[in-house]
């Protein structure tokens, strides 16, 4: 059979377990749900501008006074909008057809609001509501939402804007972050570019342009966002109170967030020659000119960790990483995989709550079948 | 009025109950394809329309003529007509008078069948022809003919007809037998609704689509 009798047990498994949850809950099935989410939750959205979109916001979903209704387009985006603007101090609870108004605060308390951060509430304080008052609660970021019923994941969609999001997973081309398997996928992939638009100024000769980190670490974002398992969003250059500017803080579904820190070894041509052109650039690395080039060795790992430590004092991180790129001349040991962290550059802070990761680089032209096979 | 008039009319009725009045001619064609192919699910023994693959997609003349039928006795109107890639496109709706007929049918399984199945589009978010379309090429016994096709080099002007869903070993059919077994009470769980189990249907049809990265490799 083409699709499995895997696949049609899980589905109907599914559907049976949250259609009692839903029927018990005021819905007539749980299909209720997905169809305001799709057909009136994900058109209203199309009418608000990105930026106005919720963010990391929660509301109860009641069944609708009318079965089958659903509400005015405009009075969805108004209640949408209101839900978003109050973020901070209430939690919305919405009739599918916003019958009798539609809405129905809930003022929260001083403890409530401790577990938001940065304005947004994480997915498990919607999953927790739902569970604690055994209703149906959406936590809604962008166009992606995830509904909860009586405090279980019934439905967790990317996109409820496009059409057909039940389409298979992305699971095969997607990479785990635990494992490291990301950063290594993208150092060997995505930084080996030796176009005009990858960090390789001489490639031959292992010049990275100018500050390469900053076209690294913007480079990974783009690369989280389509290819990492879990992946919710991702911030570049977050400021980071008292301490400056993080590289990348990277949240996942299952609410982790992670502090990424991205350095890399090597040699790259300096600011002030960032005109220079290539036989000059070359003629310098042989007459090995004062101020033409920067380089980094492995004292990088220890600066960063160090770094990252302040970063991560700050709180409202799981875990830190250091990523550091090895763009160096290939040489005899030089190999993916983990660097060791000295205690005393974490402490007073858990070894755990740290990891180093060397990602070697190794400049090439990706072939065409490379080209072909990747996304 | 004949099953496949009934169906087309039901078809229309339940667009509009579910908030979608006006019906693009393609999305017609491919919802009428997807009630012939779940009817087994409500016990409808008789075929309603016979489809052919021609150009890409499921297709039926026949119901063009049970629309031009409706039109004329004022039972649907043509809301909207645009030509589109050289073909002529028209979005219809059912009128009041449609409405008032269908009554005189309540106890047919087809309006249930196309409501629920215009309902369970909807959860999916399936609205647009190209997406139902996409939907309607995972059903597994025209993705088999499809491919056949395509091995043999058979044009895409060939009407070929495709076999009835309750022909002998038609892999929908066992799908759709499997599916009712499966949602049947367990010992917390309850049966589920027709609509839920077309819309489990649907899901699984989904479940097939290639990812948009695996597609874009396949193009590559």
């Amino acid at each position: 059979m083409s699709g499995s009798l895997f696949t049609l047990a899980h589905l109907a498994t599914h559907e049976q377990a949250f259609g009692a949850v839903a029927q018990r809950l005021g819905f007539s099935s749980a299909g209720d749900i997905e169809r305001f989410l799709f057909k009136a939750y994900g058109k209203a959205l199309r009418k608000i501008p990105a930026a106005n979109r919720p963010k990391g916001a929660i509301f109860f979903l009641e069944a609708p006074a009318v079965a089958g209704a659903l509400p005015k387009e405009a009075d969805l985006v108004a209640a949408i909008e209101t839900v978003q603007r109050d973020i901070g101090s209430k939690v919305y609870s919405l009739r599918l057809d916003l019958a009798a108004g539609g809405t129905a605060p809930h003022d929260l308390t001083a403890a409530e609001k401790k577990m938001m951060s940065g304005n947004m509430w994480p997915q498990s304080a919607a999953q927790m509501v739902s569970r604690q008052e055994k209703r149906c609660a959406v936590w809604a970021n962008g166009v992606a939402t995830v509904a909860y019923l009586d405090g279980d994941t019934y439905r967790e969609t990317v996109n409820v804007v496009d059409e057909l999001p039940s389409g298979v997973s992305r699971a095969a081309d997607l990479l785990p972050w635990d494992d490291g398997a990301m950063v290594f996928e993208f150092a060997s992939h995505e930084l080996n570019d030796t176009s005009r638009a990858g960090v390789w100024c001489v490639p031959e000769k292992h010049i990275l342009h100018p500050k390469p980190e900053t076209l690294m670490s913007r480079a990974l974002g783009k690369f989280l966002r389509t290819r990492l398992a879990g992946y919710l969003q991702h911030a570049d250059e977050p400021y980071i109170e008292n301490s400056g500017r993080a590289d990348i803080v990277l949240t996942l579904v299952d609410g982790r967030v992670f502090l990424i820190e991205v350095k890399w070894t090597g040699r790259s041509l300096s600011s002030t020659q960032a005109n220079a052109a290539a036989k000059a650039i070359l003629a310098a690395l042989k007459a090995n000119t004062k101020g033409w080039f920067t380089t980094y060795d492995d004292s990088t790992f220890d600066e960063g960790v160090k770094q990252m430590k302040i970063y991560f004092a700050n709180g409202g991180y799981n875990k830190a990483f250091l990523v550091v790129f090895d763009c160096c001349a290939p040489a005899a040991g030089r190999a993916d995989g983990d660097h060791a962290i000295n205690l005393t550059h974490v402490a007073p802070h858990s070894i755990d709550s740290f990891r180093a990761l060397r990602a070697c680089v190794e400049p090439r032209k990706a072939s065409k079948v490379s080209k072909a096979t990747r996304p | 009025m004949k099953n496949r008039t009934l169906l087309v009319l039901a078809l229309m009725a339940a667009n509009d109950h579910w908030g979608q009045p006006a019906v693009l001619r393609t999305v017609l064609v491919k919802q009428a394809f997807l009630a012939e192919t779940i009817r087994p699910l409500y016990r409808v023994w008789l075929r309603t329309f016979g489809f052919v693959r021609y150009h890409y997609g499921p297709w039926s003349a026949d119901i063009f003529k049970r629309l031009d039928t409706l039109i004329c006795n004022g039972l649907v109107e043509v809301i909207k007509a645009e030509h589109r890639g050289g073909q002529m496109e028209a979005h219809y709706r059912i009128t009041p008078a449609g409405h008032r007929i269908l009554e005189q049918f309540s106890d047919s399984e087809l309006l249930p069948l196309a409501s629920d199945l215009v309902w369970a589009l909807q959860t999916l978010g399936v609205e647009q022809a190209t997406t139902i379309c996409k939907l309607v090429y995972e059903e597994a016994e025209f993705a088999r003919l499809f491919a056949a096709h395509q091995a043999a080099g058979i044009g895409a002007e060939t009407q070929v007809p495709l076999p009835a869903v309750t022909t002998a070993n038609n892999e929908t059919f066992t799908t759709l037998a499997i599916l009712q077994a499966l949602v049947r009470p367990g010992k917390d769980l309850p049966a589920l609704a027709p609509r839920d189990v077309v819309r489990v249907f649907l899901k699984s049809l989904a479940a097939q689509l290639p990812s948009d990265n695996a597609a874009k490799g396949a193009v590559a």
